[in-house]
Protein backbone atom coordinates (compact mmCIF):
# COMPACT_ATOMS: atom_id res chain seq x y z
CA UNK A 1 0.00 0.00 0.00
CA UNK A 2 1.48 3.05 -0.65
CA UNK A 3 1.48 6.56 1.17
CA UNK A 4 -0.93 8.47 -0.96
CA UNK A 5 -3.21 5.05 -0.43
CA UNK A 6 -3.06 5.38 3.32
CA UNK A 7 -3.89 9.00 3.43
CA UNK A 8 -7.11 8.25 1.08
CA UNK A 9 -9.46 10.72 3.31
CA UNK A 10 -12.76 7.82 2.64
CA UNK A 11 -9.95 4.97 4.45
CA UNK A 12 -8.51 7.60 7.05
CA UNK A 13 -12.52 8.43 7.79
CA UNK A 14 -13.17 4.76 8.52
CA UNK A 15 -9.61 3.67 10.23
CA UNK A 16 -10.95 6.97 12.59
CA UNK A 17 -14.04 5.36 13.05
CA UNK A 18 -13.45 2.70 14.10
CA UNK A 19 -10.37 4.26 16.55
CA UNK A 20 -13.28 6.23 17.98
CA UNK A 21 -15.05 3.17 19.21
CA UNK A 22 -12.18 1.54 20.51
CA UNK A 23 -11.38 4.50 22.71
CA UNK A 24 -14.81 4.83 23.44
CA UNK A 25 -15.42 1.55 24.73
CA UNK A 26 -12.21 1.73 26.74
CA UNK A 27 -13.44 5.13 28.34
CA UNK A 28 -16.38 3.68 29.53
CA UNK A 29 -14.77 0.51 30.64
CA UNK A 30 -12.09 2.80 32.52
CA UNK A 31 -15.08 4.85 34.11
CA UNK A 32 -16.62 1.67 35.32
CA UNK A 33 -13.55 0.46 36.75
CA UNK A 34 -12.79 3.99 38.29
CA UNK A 35 -16.28 4.36 39.63
CA UNK A 36 -15.93 0.58 41.02
CA UNK A 37 -12.71 1.25 42.52
CA UNK A 38 -14.58 4.27 44.26
CA UNK A 39 -17.30 1.86 45.44
CA UNK A 40 -15.29 -0.40 46.70
CA UNK A 41 -13.51 2.41 49.00
CA UNK A 42 -17.10 3.50 50.26
CA UNK A 43 -17.54 -0.16 50.97
CA UNK A 44 -14.61 -0.09 53.10
CA UNK A 45 -15.57 2.91 54.94
CA UNK A 46 -19.00 1.43 55.91
CA UNK A 47 -17.54 -1.87 56.97
CA UNK A 48 -14.82 0.08 59.39
CA UNK A 49 -17.55 2.18 60.55
CA UNK A 50 -19.82 -0.91 61.35
CA UNK A 51 -16.39 -2.49 62.62
CA UNK A 52 -15.93 0.47 64.79
CA UNK A 53 -19.45 0.01 66.19
CA UNK A 54 -19.75 -3.22 66.86
CA UNK A 55 -16.05 -3.18 68.85
CA UNK A 56 -17.29 0.22 70.97
CA UNK A 57 -20.70 -1.80 72.08
CA UNK A 58 -18.89 -4.94 72.95
CA UNK A 59 -16.06 -2.47 75.24
CA UNK A 60 -18.62 -0.83 76.60
CA UNK A 61 -20.05 -4.03 77.94
CA UNK A 62 -16.70 -5.05 79.09
CA UNK A 63 -16.46 -1.86 80.93
CA UNK A 64 -19.98 -1.94 82.53
CA UNK A 65 -19.44 -5.91 83.48
CA UNK A 66 -15.87 -4.55 85.05
CA UNK A 67 -17.08 -1.55 87.05
CA UNK A 68 -20.06 -3.78 88.19
CA UNK A 69 -17.46 -6.52 89.64
CA UNK A 70 -15.24 -3.82 91.03
CA UNK A 71 -18.46 -2.46 93.06
CA UNK A 72 -19.46 -5.90 94.15
CA UNK A 73 -15.33 -6.63 95.31
CA UNK A 74 -14.84 -3.08 96.84
CA UNK A 75 -18.20 -3.53 99.27
CA UNK A 76 -17.05 -7.46 100.10
CA UNK A 77 -13.83 -5.59 101.09
CA UNK A 78 -15.37 -2.98 103.12
CA UNK A 79 -17.85 -5.23 104.96
CA UNK A 80 -14.96 -8.27 105.36
CA UNK A 81 -13.09 -5.38 107.20
CA UNK A 82 -16.34 -4.41 109.23
CA UNK A 83 -16.32 -7.84 110.19
CA UNK A 84 -12.68 -7.79 111.01
CA UNK A 85 -13.32 -5.15 113.10
CA UNK A 86 -16.91 -6.89 114.75
CA UNK A 87 -14.57 -9.97 115.83
CA UNK A 88 -12.03 -7.68 117.79
CA UNK A 89 -14.42 -6.08 119.60
CA UNK A 90 -15.46 -6.18 123.46
CA UNK A 91 -18.76 -6.67 122.31
CA UNK A 92 -20.04 -10.27 122.49
CA UNK A 93 -23.27 -9.57 120.34
CA UNK A 94 -20.85 -7.83 117.93
CA UNK A 95 -18.79 -10.96 117.66
CA UNK A 96 -21.49 -13.07 116.62
CA UNK A 97 -22.55 -10.61 114.11
CA UNK A 98 -19.57 -11.37 112.55
CA UNK A 99 -19.59 -15.12 112.14
CA UNK A 100 -22.98 -14.92 110.85
CA UNK A 101 -21.54 -12.26 108.83
CA UNK A 102 -18.78 -14.42 107.04
CA UNK A 103 -20.95 -17.71 106.95
CA UNK A 104 -24.07 -15.77 105.54
CA UNK A 105 -23.35 -12.36 103.96
CA UNK A 106 -19.80 -12.20 102.84
CA UNK A 107 -19.77 -15.23 100.55
CA UNK A 108 -22.15 -14.18 98.90
CA UNK A 109 -20.65 -11.08 98.10
CA UNK A 110 -17.97 -12.26 97.27
CA UNK A 111 -19.28 -15.09 94.62
CA UNK A 112 -20.85 -11.37 92.70
CA UNK A 113 -17.52 -10.56 92.87
CA UNK A 114 -15.73 -12.86 91.40
CA UNK A 115 -13.35 -12.93 89.52
CA UNK A 116 -11.94 -9.53 90.09
CA UNK A 117 -12.51 -9.43 94.12
CA UNK A 118 -11.34 -12.93 94.60
CA UNK A 119 -8.53 -13.76 91.89
CA UNK A 120 -5.01 -12.29 92.92
CA UNK A 121 -3.89 -11.81 90.22
CA UNK A 122 -6.55 -8.53 89.89
CA UNK A 123 -5.28 -7.44 93.33
CA UNK A 124 -2.31 -4.80 92.94
CA UNK A 125 -0.01 -4.00 95.37
CA UNK A 126 -1.35 -1.25 96.81
CA UNK A 127 -4.41 -3.33 97.78
CA UNK A 128 -6.78 -1.77 95.30
CA UNK A 129 -8.12 -4.23 92.17
CA UNK A 130 -6.36 -4.02 88.91
CA UNK A 131 -9.75 -2.78 86.89
CA UNK A 132 -7.65 -2.80 83.56
CA UNK A 133 -6.21 -5.92 83.54
CA UNK A 134 -9.08 -7.08 84.47
CA UNK A 135 -10.63 -5.19 81.08
CA UNK A 136 -8.20 -6.77 78.68
CA UNK A 137 -8.95 -10.11 79.95
CA UNK A 138 -12.29 -9.91 79.55
CA UNK A 139 -11.63 -8.40 75.93
CA UNK A 140 -9.36 -11.82 74.90
CA UNK A 141 -12.25 -13.80 76.26
CA UNK A 142 -13.63 -12.73 72.84
CA UNK A 143 -10.91 -13.12 70.27
CA UNK A 144 -13.44 -12.26 67.32
CA UNK A 145 -14.22 -9.25 69.05
CA UNK A 146 -10.59 -8.41 69.51
CA UNK A 147 -9.74 -9.22 66.56
CA UNK A 148 -11.80 -6.66 64.74
CA UNK A 149 -10.20 -3.89 63.42
CA UNK A 150 -11.82 -0.94 61.42
CA UNK A 151 -8.45 0.79 61.07
CA UNK A 152 -7.40 -1.88 58.80
CA UNK A 153 -10.66 -1.15 56.63
CA UNK A 154 -10.25 2.64 56.64
CA UNK A 155 -6.65 1.51 55.23
CA UNK A 156 -7.92 -0.34 52.69
CA UNK A 157 -10.47 2.47 51.41
CA UNK A 158 -7.75 5.12 51.87
CA UNK A 159 -5.76 2.39 49.43
CA UNK A 160 -8.97 2.02 47.28
CA UNK A 161 -9.36 6.19 47.26
CA UNK A 162 -5.97 6.75 46.28
CA UNK A 163 -6.08 4.32 43.54
CA UNK A 164 -9.83 5.97 42.37
CA UNK A 165 -7.71 8.87 42.15
CA UNK A 166 -4.93 7.80 39.51
CA UNK A 167 -7.18 6.26 37.72
CA UNK A 168 -9.49 9.29 37.07
CA UNK A 169 -6.18 10.95 35.66
CA UNK A 170 -6.08 7.65 33.33
CA UNK A 171 -9.79 7.92 32.85
CA UNK A 172 -9.07 11.82 31.63
CA UNK A 173 -6.12 10.68 29.42
CA UNK A 174 -8.83 8.51 27.90
CA UNK A 175 -11.07 11.09 27.18
CA UNK A 176 -8.89 13.72 25.87
CA UNK A 177 -7.67 11.21 23.33
CA UNK A 178 -11.20 10.76 22.13
CA UNK A 179 -11.63 14.84 21.73
CA UNK A 180 -8.14 14.70 19.62
CA UNK A 181 -9.79 11.81 17.43
CA UNK A 182 -12.79 13.70 17.16
CA UNK A 183 -11.04 16.28 15.48
CA UNK A 184 -9.27 14.32 13.17
CA UNK A 185 -12.42 13.36 12.00
CA UNK A 186 -13.91 16.50 11.46
CA UNK A 187 -10.91 17.70 10.35
CA UNK A 188 -9.21 17.26 6.53
CA UNK A 189 -5.47 17.48 5.66
CA UNK A 190 -2.16 18.06 7.09
CA UNK A 191 -3.94 19.03 10.67
CA UNK A 192 -5.61 15.43 10.32
CA UNK A 193 -2.88 12.93 10.65
CA UNK A 194 -1.57 15.67 13.60
CA UNK A 195 -4.60 15.36 15.47
CA UNK A 196 -4.72 11.21 14.73
CA UNK A 197 -1.18 10.99 15.77
CA UNK A 198 -1.79 13.03 18.90
CA UNK A 199 -4.78 11.01 19.83
CA UNK A 200 -3.68 7.62 19.46
CA UNK A 201 -0.53 8.74 21.18
CA UNK A 202 -2.38 10.41 24.00
CA UNK A 203 -4.95 7.19 24.19
CA UNK A 204 -1.65 4.80 24.19
CA UNK A 205 0.00 6.74 27.17
CA UNK A 206 -3.86 6.91 28.78
CA UNK A 207 -3.73 2.84 28.53
CA UNK A 208 -0.82 2.41 30.05
CA UNK A 209 -1.18 4.87 32.91
CA UNK A 210 -4.25 3.03 33.75
CA UNK A 211 -2.64 -0.46 33.46
CA UNK A 212 0.26 0.88 35.70
CA UNK A 213 -2.27 2.34 38.37
CA UNK A 214 -4.14 -1.08 38.26
CA UNK A 215 -0.84 -3.46 38.77
CA UNK A 216 0.74 -1.21 41.38
CA UNK A 217 -2.81 -0.94 43.43
CA UNK A 218 -3.60 -4.88 42.71
CA UNK A 219 -0.27 -5.74 43.72
CA UNK A 220 -0.46 -3.10 46.94
CA UNK A 221 -3.19 -4.66 48.04
CA UNK A 222 -2.28 -8.21 48.00
CA UNK A 223 -3.56 -9.74 45.06
CA UNK A 224 -6.87 -8.15 45.92
CA UNK A 225 -8.87 -6.73 43.02
CA UNK B 1 -17.17 41.98 -11.42
CA UNK B 2 -16.73 38.56 -9.42
CA UNK B 3 -16.94 39.22 -5.65
CA UNK B 4 -14.53 37.22 -3.47
CA UNK B 5 -16.17 34.31 -1.64
CA UNK B 6 -16.68 34.25 1.67
CA UNK B 7 -13.25 32.70 4.43
CA UNK B 8 -15.37 30.38 6.24
CA UNK B 9 -12.26 29.22 7.74
CA UNK B 10 -11.59 32.33 9.46
CA UNK B 11 -10.66 32.22 13.23
CA UNK B 12 -11.88 28.82 12.87
CA UNK B 13 -8.33 27.70 14.34
CA UNK B 14 -9.16 29.82 17.07
CA UNK B 15 -12.16 27.87 17.86
CA UNK B 16 -10.05 25.02 17.97
CA UNK B 17 -7.78 25.68 20.42
CA UNK B 18 -10.26 26.94 22.61
CA UNK B 19 -11.58 24.09 22.64
CA UNK B 20 -8.72 22.37 23.33
CA UNK B 21 -8.01 24.66 26.32
CA UNK B 22 -11.32 24.07 27.57
CA UNK B 23 -11.26 20.37 27.06
CA UNK B 24 -8.01 20.07 29.37
CA UNK B 25 -9.49 22.28 31.28
CA UNK B 26 -12.44 20.63 32.41
CA UNK B 27 -10.39 17.33 32.67
CA UNK B 28 -8.38 19.09 35.15
CA UNK B 29 -11.33 20.06 37.07
CA UNK B 30 -12.31 16.85 36.84
CA UNK B 31 -9.86 15.00 38.37
CA UNK B 32 -9.57 17.84 40.69
CA UNK B 33 -13.62 17.52 41.57
CA UNK B 34 -12.81 13.73 42.51
CA UNK B 35 -10.35 14.50 44.99
CA UNK B 36 -12.28 16.58 46.48
CA UNK B 37 -15.35 14.35 46.65
CA UNK B 38 -12.20 11.25 48.10
CA UNK B 39 -11.18 14.15 50.62
CA UNK B 40 -14.69 15.03 51.56
CA UNK B 41 -15.73 11.55 51.91
CA UNK B 42 -12.55 10.46 54.22
CA UNK B 43 -13.34 13.43 56.23
CA UNK B 44 -16.62 12.63 56.52
CA UNK B 45 -15.76 9.25 57.60
CA UNK B 46 -13.35 10.49 60.28
CA UNK B 47 -15.30 12.42 61.69
CA UNK B 48 -18.41 9.99 62.29
CA UNK B 49 -15.51 7.67 63.86
CA UNK B 50 -14.54 10.42 66.74
CA UNK B 51 -17.81 10.71 67.27
CA UNK B 52 -18.40 6.91 67.67
CA UNK B 53 -14.91 7.05 69.90
CA UNK B 54 -16.14 9.77 71.99
CA UNK B 55 -19.14 8.70 72.46
CA UNK B 56 -17.82 5.20 73.88
CA UNK B 57 -15.37 7.09 75.94
CA UNK B 58 -18.19 8.84 77.55
CA UNK B 59 -19.88 5.25 78.41
CA UNK B 60 -16.67 4.15 80.00
CA UNK B 61 -15.35 7.43 82.26
CA UNK B 62 -19.88 7.48 83.25
CA UNK B 63 -18.92 4.00 84.73
CA UNK B 64 -15.90 5.12 86.19
CA UNK B 65 -16.65 7.93 87.59
CA UNK B 66 -20.01 6.25 89.23
CA UNK B 67 -17.82 3.77 90.50
CA UNK B 68 -15.13 6.40 91.94
CA UNK B 69 -17.75 8.82 93.53
CA UNK B 70 -20.15 5.84 95.06
CA UNK B 71 -16.88 4.37 96.67
CA UNK B 72 -16.21 7.82 97.89
CA UNK B 73 -19.41 8.92 98.75
CA UNK B 74 -19.97 5.73 100.89
CA UNK B 75 -16.40 5.87 102.52
CA UNK B 76 -17.23 10.00 103.73
CA UNK B 77 -20.44 8.39 105.16
CA UNK B 78 -18.58 6.07 107.19
CA UNK B 79 -15.79 8.45 108.22
CA UNK B 80 -18.96 10.88 109.54
CA UNK B 81 -20.69 7.94 110.57
CA UNK B 82 -17.92 7.13 112.84
CA UNK B 83 -16.77 10.25 114.12
CA UNK B 84 -20.75 10.91 115.60
CA UNK B 85 -20.42 7.88 117.19
CA UNK B 86 -17.67 8.46 118.97
CA UNK B 87 -18.90 11.82 120.32
CA UNK B 88 -22.20 10.48 121.58
CA UNK B 89 -20.05 7.91 122.95
CA UNK B 90 -17.94 10.62 124.21
CA UNK B 91 -21.56 12.29 125.82
CA UNK B 92 -23.05 9.14 127.35
CA UNK B 93 -19.67 8.45 129.41
CA UNK B 94 -19.93 12.19 130.62
CA UNK B 95 -22.86 11.74 131.75
CA UNK B 96 -22.54 8.21 133.17
CA UNK B 97 -24.03 6.16 130.59
CA UNK B 98 -21.06 3.66 130.47
CA UNK B 99 -22.53 0.79 128.75
CA UNK B 100 -24.32 2.32 126.31
CA UNK B 101 -20.77 4.47 125.58
CA UNK B 102 -19.09 1.28 124.97
CA UNK B 103 -21.74 -0.16 122.49
CA UNK B 104 -21.53 3.08 120.29
CA UNK B 105 -17.63 3.11 120.50
CA UNK B 106 -17.47 -0.17 119.37
CA UNK B 107 -20.15 0.74 116.57
CA UNK B 108 -17.97 3.68 115.65
CA UNK B 109 -15.02 1.26 115.68
CA UNK B 110 -16.80 -0.69 112.92
CA UNK B 111 -17.94 2.44 110.67
CA UNK B 112 -13.89 3.21 111.02
CA UNK B 113 -12.75 0.33 109.65
CA UNK B 114 -15.22 0.57 107.01
CA UNK B 115 -13.80 4.13 106.22
CA UNK B 116 -10.47 2.93 106.39
CA UNK B 117 -10.82 0.17 104.04
CA UNK B 118 -12.87 2.35 101.62
CA UNK B 119 -9.92 5.25 102.09
CA UNK B 120 -7.65 2.52 100.78
CA UNK B 121 -9.81 1.36 97.80
CA UNK B 122 -10.83 4.46 96.85
CA UNK B 123 -9.41 6.59 93.90
CA UNK B 124 -10.10 9.91 95.45
CA UNK B 125 -7.36 9.07 97.87
CA UNK B 126 -5.37 6.54 96.77
CA UNK B 127 -4.25 8.14 93.66
CA UNK B 128 -1.65 11.15 94.64
CA UNK B 129 -3.02 13.44 91.91
CA UNK B 130 -6.58 13.33 93.63
CA UNK B 131 -5.08 12.50 97.16
CA UNK B 132 -5.65 15.27 99.70
CA UNK B 133 -2.36 17.40 100.59
CA UNK B 134 -3.24 17.70 104.35
CA UNK B 135 -4.91 14.87 106.52
CA UNK B 136 -8.20 15.87 106.50
CA UNK B 137 -8.93 17.72 103.31
CA UNK B 138 -10.67 16.86 100.60
CA UNK B 139 -9.62 15.37 97.54
CA UNK B 140 -9.18 17.49 94.12
CA UNK B 141 -12.19 17.38 92.50
CA UNK B 142 -10.67 19.60 89.90
CA UNK B 143 -7.97 17.61 88.81
CA UNK B 144 -10.31 14.70 89.11
CA UNK B 145 -12.70 16.24 86.38
CA UNK B 146 -10.71 17.79 84.42
CA UNK B 147 -8.52 14.22 83.40
CA UNK B 148 -11.73 12.70 83.08
CA UNK B 149 -12.95 15.30 80.39
CA UNK B 150 -9.10 15.33 78.51
CA UNK B 151 -9.89 12.44 76.53
CA UNK B 152 -13.19 13.13 75.06
CA UNK B 153 -12.63 16.61 74.69
CA UNK B 154 -9.51 15.80 72.97
CA UNK B 155 -11.61 13.63 70.44
CA UNK B 156 -14.18 15.52 70.24
CA UNK B 157 -11.85 18.11 69.36
CA UNK B 158 -10.91 15.82 66.28
CA UNK B 159 -13.71 14.97 65.69
CA UNK B 160 -14.63 18.92 65.11
CA UNK B 161 -11.45 19.24 62.77
CA UNK B 162 -12.86 15.96 60.70
CA UNK B 163 -16.34 17.85 60.15
CA UNK B 164 -14.86 21.27 59.56
CA UNK B 165 -12.44 19.32 56.96
CA UNK B 166 -15.78 18.02 55.61
CA UNK B 167 -17.61 20.84 55.02
CA UNK B 168 -14.60 22.73 53.55
CA UNK B 169 -14.04 19.70 50.91
CA UNK B 170 -17.69 18.93 50.08
CA UNK B 171 -17.96 22.72 49.74
CA UNK B 172 -15.29 22.79 47.11
CA UNK B 173 -16.56 19.37 45.02
CA UNK B 174 -20.04 21.17 44.87
CA UNK B 175 -18.35 24.56 43.52
CA UNK B 176 -16.85 22.40 41.15
CA UNK B 177 -19.50 20.60 39.43
CA UNK B 178 -21.04 23.81 39.17
CA UNK B 179 -17.83 25.39 37.48
CA UNK B 180 -17.71 21.93 34.94
CA UNK B 181 -21.40 23.01 34.54
CA UNK B 182 -19.67 26.28 33.02
CA UNK B 183 -17.47 24.79 31.06
CA UNK B 184 -20.31 22.46 29.44
CA UNK B 185 -21.64 26.01 28.41
CA UNK B 186 -18.25 27.34 27.28
CA UNK B 187 -18.56 23.65 25.53
CA UNK B 188 -22.01 24.45 23.47
CA UNK B 189 -20.98 28.29 22.31
CA UNK B 190 -17.57 26.99 21.09
CA UNK B 191 -19.69 24.38 18.65
CA UNK B 192 -21.64 27.52 17.95
CA UNK B 193 -18.96 29.25 17.62
CA UNK B 194 -17.58 26.32 14.83
CA UNK B 195 -20.64 25.79 12.65
CA UNK B 196 -21.59 29.68 12.35
CA UNK B 197 -19.43 32.00 10.68
CA UNK B 198 -21.08 35.41 11.22
CA UNK B 199 -21.32 35.02 14.60
CA UNK B 200 -18.08 32.90 15.59
CA UNK B 201 -16.19 35.59 17.04
CA UNK B 202 -19.02 36.65 19.50
CA UNK B 203 -19.83 33.34 20.15
CA UNK B 204 -16.27 32.02 20.74
CA UNK B 205 -15.82 35.86 22.89
CA UNK B 206 -18.43 34.77 25.37
CA UNK B 207 -17.13 31.28 25.81
CA UNK B 208 -13.76 33.02 26.22
CA UNK B 209 -15.72 35.23 29.07
CA UNK B 210 -17.15 32.08 30.47
CA UNK B 211 -13.74 29.87 30.44
CA UNK B 212 -11.82 32.73 32.46
CA UNK B 213 -14.56 33.29 34.98
CA UNK B 214 -14.66 29.67 35.85
CA UNK B 215 -10.46 29.52 35.38
CA UNK B 216 -10.97 32.75 38.36
CA UNK B 217 -13.60 30.67 40.06
CA UNK B 218 -11.81 27.63 40.11
CA UNK B 219 -8.38 29.31 41.39
CA UNK B 220 -10.33 30.66 44.47
CA UNK B 221 -11.74 27.94 45.55
CA UNK B 222 -7.72 25.74 45.37
CA UNK B 223 -6.84 28.71 47.13
CA UNK B 224 -9.62 29.11 49.81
Amino acid sequence: MTEKQRLDPARMDVMIAILIALVSLTTALAAWRTNVVGSRAADANRQGLIDALKKGAAQNEDWRKVYEEAGYASRFAIESAAADAMDVSKDETLKAAAKNLRQYLLPSMQLLSEPLGTQEKYLKSDGNFDIEKRFADLESEAPDLLAIDPQASFKLADQYSSEQRWLTVGTVLLAISLFWLGLAEIQSGRGRTGNLTLGIAVYLLGLLFFLIVEVVSIVGRGGVL
Amino acid sequence: MNEPAPNTDRFRTLVLVLTLINTIFAATLFGLQVDANIRANNANRDSQYYALLASNELVRLGQQSAYDLELFANTVKDTQQSLVMEFTALELEKNGNKDSAVRLRSQSEISKARSEKGVSLSLFYADPRYAPKEPDGMPDFQAYLADQGKSPNDLVAKQNAASDAYHKWNGKADAYVAILTLLAIAFFLLGLAQSSVRMRLVFAGSAVVIMTLAAVWTGYIMIA
